[in-house]
């Protein structure tokens, strides 16, 4: 539990199906370091959003244990995940889902903390995005939102970024950029980080990859090689 | 009110001009003495009342009915309106869960939405309440002196802070179906 900033042991999340139980996620575990990248993968249905939204303290398991820099979380009453959700983990959506009415730096602003606080201007210079500051979502490009929403994870200076298949909504170039600038923030403020995607040809950039079959976990603590072009390959 | 009690204004030496001309016995009487001043209470004259004007006002005929409906007509509307703010608040609201579920997975507290949606209820109630003042006051202006319209300020003011107030209570109705949205419909949005 000590070293690991993200732990989740045997989890299991089992949805009521109609007559029956449909058990996503089965005796899951995963844990991620300090400044470690992970990326999970699996098919349509394997939970891998329902393990990231775990994670996130958003929804609570079936059965698991959850240990968030260096806490046992499992037990916290509801109405203390949000405080938990603002003080240790910032998220990254799919499609940025940034707030239309407020411009770039009050995107940040608006969720800052007042004890808690990373630097703003620092966070926009490292990602490029010094020119968006001031300016609405409608007048920035899909890539430069996105980066507006890396920062905004980052603002309160969280233990644990999650991302949602952030590349999603991108083109190949943009959704490269957009991994890259997640690595080098991952890396630069030492945060632990699970991605969730689709996207092979970023898994480059990762530390580790997960990989989750229909209510498993496929293969943990894979490091990057050629067999995992293989075994991607084999999955389709 | 002046529909309510006859008055006609005439100096006293005319009138006692009148009088005598049609009974050369008449002498002067005064029926009652308006006074404004400190202390009234204390006058004491044998043989006469001492009556306080609000009484003498809530006496006149049909005043106090007249009064109650307009009255009660000014806070209907009130009402009215403020359910107005609130319900078409309502809908932008509902436009806006997946807003909320973003600000919510983000780690936005109850408490701070709450302040959020009161201070922007505030701020349209304020402007909707000042636009009806100014133009209340351009109307009384611009009525003839023929009809008579007075606004007094206390009762404006009065009118619409409850006014803001109770707008902010049907705002509470957004409030409660914020807390009721459930910020997990934001991550996989790809359906898993």
């Amino acid at each position: 539990m000590s070293a690991n900033v993200l732990q989740l042991d045997n989890i299991t999340k089992a949805y009521r199906n109609g007559s029956g139980k449909n058990v996503v996620l089965d005796n899951v575990s995963l844990s991620v370091e300090k400044g470690e990248f992970a990326a999970v993968m699996g098919p349509s249905g394997s939970g891998k959003s329902t393990l990231l939204t775990i994670a996130g303290m958003l929804l609570a398991p079936d059965s698991g244990k959850i240990g968030i820099a260096g806490k046992n979380v499992s037990d916290i009453n509801k109405k203390q995940w949000t405080q938990l959700r603002r003080e240790h983990i910032g998220f990254i959506f799919q499609n940025h889902q940034l707030l239309p009415y407020l411009k770039a730096r009050e995107q940040l602003t608006a969720f800052q903390a007042k004890d808690r606080s990373a630097d703003i201007d620092g966070l926009f210079e490292e990602l490029d995005i010094v020119k968006c500051k001031n300016q609405y979502p409608s007048e920035m490009s899909g890539g430069e939102k996105q980066r507006v929403a890396i920062a905004r994870a980052f603002v309160n200076d969280p233990d644990i970024i999650l991302a949602d298949e952030p590349t999603a909504s991108l083109d190949g170039a943009h959704g490269r950029q957009v991994v890259e600038m997640i690595r080098m923030e991952v890396k630069k403020h030492e945060k632990a980080a699970v991605m969730v995607t689709h996207d092979e040809r970023i898994l480059d950039l990762v530390d580790r990859v997960i990989g989750l079959r229909a209510a498993g976990l496929l293969y943990n603590n894979f490091v990057l090689g050629d067999c995992l072009a293989s075994m991607i390959a084999t999955w389709r | 009110m002046y529909g309510h009690t006859s008055i006609g204004y005439i100096s006293v030496d005319s009138y006692t001009s009148i009088r005598t001309a049609l009974n050369p016995m008449y002498q002067k009487m005064y029926h009652s003495i308006a006074i404004r001043g400190e202390n009234i209470e204390e006058i004491h004259i044998d043989g006469t009342e001492l009556v306080p004007k609000s009484e003498i006002i809530e006496n006149i005929p049909s005043y106090k009915a007249e009064h109650l409906t307009i009255t009660m007509i000014i806070w209907v509307l009130v009402v009215v309106s403020a359910a107005i703010i609130g319900a078409f608040y309502y809908i932008l609201t509902i436009q806006k869960y997946k807003q909320f579920g973003v600000m919510k997975a983000l780690g936005m507290g109850m408490d701070r939405l709450t302040a959020i949606v009161a201070s922007q209820i505030c701020v349209i109630a304020l402007f909707g309440a000042a636009a009806a003042a100014l133009l209340t006051y351009l109307m009384a202006m611009a009525i003839p002196s023929a009809m008579p319209f007075y606004l007094k300020n206390g009762n404006v003011i009065t009118v619409i802070a409850v006014f803001i107030l109770i707008s902010i209570l049907g705002g509470l109705i957004s409030v409660l179906s914020i807390s009721r949205v459930d910020p997990i419909k934001v991550i996989g949005g790809s359906g898993e």
